[in-house]
């Protein structure tokens, strides 16, 4: 029964270790970050799934079969209700997909719990000492140091330092504006928290590390792109900079090896590959396709 | 329940008219002297004034003292401090704020903040 292992064996290994490699260094990614998204993803669904599919092919014995995977072509091919297998088997799929899918979904409703605390905070406080300009739709607060962030949740809302506007220059606001904006309407605070929430449940894997890293930098990206409909790239990469520069400036804790400095890059090159996207779903598909040979002698065995 | 969102956010609202005024005024003031302040550009029940203030107080957000027979009320904390609060949370680098606000830049280095001055310097075209 053990060569019934491969397959689900193959996939959570290529998903968690192999995989994420590859994606991260791709070179289309950056320029199809939504796209890119779409395949850490992807990632995370196919471990999760395999690592189920395994368990189960693990305590099939129990239940009187041999062959996870055929017993799915059965689940979702048989016509008569007497090939249909029975429901314990049913049961015993469905219960190890749950427990390989128990640990993240538990980490992301923590993260949830968590974040809708700080963001409620940060509401309540938001309410208190900000003041709402309609003409650049934000919430502005007095303060020198330029910030420019937004808080999503229940009632979203953009908010912008007085230090900022005073920073930048009308169109860099616009820009930046912008790209809270894309953020806002894109959810990405969903995306945001599953990535983190995964990315730290799997830490210990390729997977998990990757694309704790790579999830957020790539919204940021998205976001980037989106804000460019409202103004220039050179706009847009000086609004970061005098943003990174001013809170610098005013000692604020930093970080080195920042995300900002990729991004920048990112807008100012003029090496951009063309047609990123269909790049990036062609080589996806090749993958995929590289891996049906494995499927193929799994079920044939 | 858009109902009971709607009447919490209202709620919100003067729970900052209140905080607002007794910052402006920077002196204690009674549930009365807010009531009549806000009556000038629209009408609020005294009762509804005075559970709000009630709130504020057991939040914090306010001190208060017995004058006779009403309450005087005044910020426990200047809105400069109040201010400093919501931008530690905003710029700081805990758990909390990485994922619960979404930055349009993260705090860098000074490094990182000249090779982004550098990079921007190489390609701004000549104009």
């Amino acid at each position: 029964m053990f060569h019934h292992l491969v397959l689900p064996l193959g996939i959570a290994l290529g998903s968690a270790l192999l995989a994420p490699g590859l994606l991260a260094r791709a070179r289309w990614a950056p320029h199809a970050p939504r796209l890119a998204i779409a395949g850490w993803l992807t990632l995370a669904v196919l471990m999760t799934a395999a690592v189920g599919l395994g368990l189960a092919q693990l305590l099939l014995p129990l239940a009187g079969a041999h062959d996870t995977m055929a017993l799915i072509v059965a689940c979702t091919t048989a016509e008569d209700d007497a090939a249909q297998p029975n429901g314990r088997l049913y049961l015993l799929l469905g219960a190890s997909l749950a427990a390989a899918a128990l640990w993240p979904v538990q980490a992301l409703a923590r993260e949830h719990r968590r974040t809708r605390r700080a963001r409620m905070r940060h509401a309540d406080l938001l309410r208190l000492v900000g003041r709402r300009s309609a003409p650049l739709g934000a919430v502005v607060i007095e303060h020198a140091v330029p910030t420019v962030y937004c808080l999503p949740g229940r009632s979203p809302q953009i908010v912008v330092s007085s230090g900022a506007v005073r920073t930048l220059s009308r169109r860099q606001l616009d820009v930046a504006l912008a790209h809270e904006r894309a953020h806002l309407r894109g959810r990405h605070h969903w995306l945001s928290a599953a990535a983190h929430a995964f990315g730290t449940s799997f830490r210990w894997l390729p997977l998990g590390r990757h694309l704790r890293r790579e999830v957020p930098l790539l919204l940021e990206m998205a976001a980037d792109d989106r804000a460019l409909r409202h103004g220039s790239r050179q706009a847009l990469a000086a609004a970061l900079y005098e943003m990174a520069a001013g809170q610098v400036d005013r000692g604020t804790l930093s970080l080195s090896g920042s995300s900002t400095v990729v991004r920048v890059r990112r807008l100012l090159t003029t090496e951009r590959p063309r047609r990123a996207a269909a790049h990036g779903a062609l080589t996806m598909l090749a993958y995929c396709l590289a891996a049906v040979p494995l499927l193929v002698t799994c079920c044939a065995l | 329940m858009p109902q009971k969102g709607d009447s919490v956010r209202r709620l919100g609202e003067l729970e900052a008219e209140i905080m607002d005024r007794l910052w402006r005024w920077d002196r204690p003031a009674t549930v009365r002297d807010v009531v009549d302040d806000i009556n000038r550009t629209r009408t609020v029940a005294y009762t509804t004034v005075m559970t709000v203030a009630d709130i504020l107080h057991r939040k914090g957000l306010l001190r208060r003292q017995k004058n006779g027979r009403a309450w005087v009320y005044e910020p426990a904390h200047s809105r400069e401090e109040y201010t400093a609060a919501l931008m530690q949370e905003a710029l700081g680098h805990t758990e909390d704020r990485r994922t619960a606000l979404l930055h349009f830049v993260e705090c860098m280095s000074p490094e990182d903040v000249e090779a982004l001055n550098a990079a921007l310097r190489s390609t701004r075209q000549p104009d």
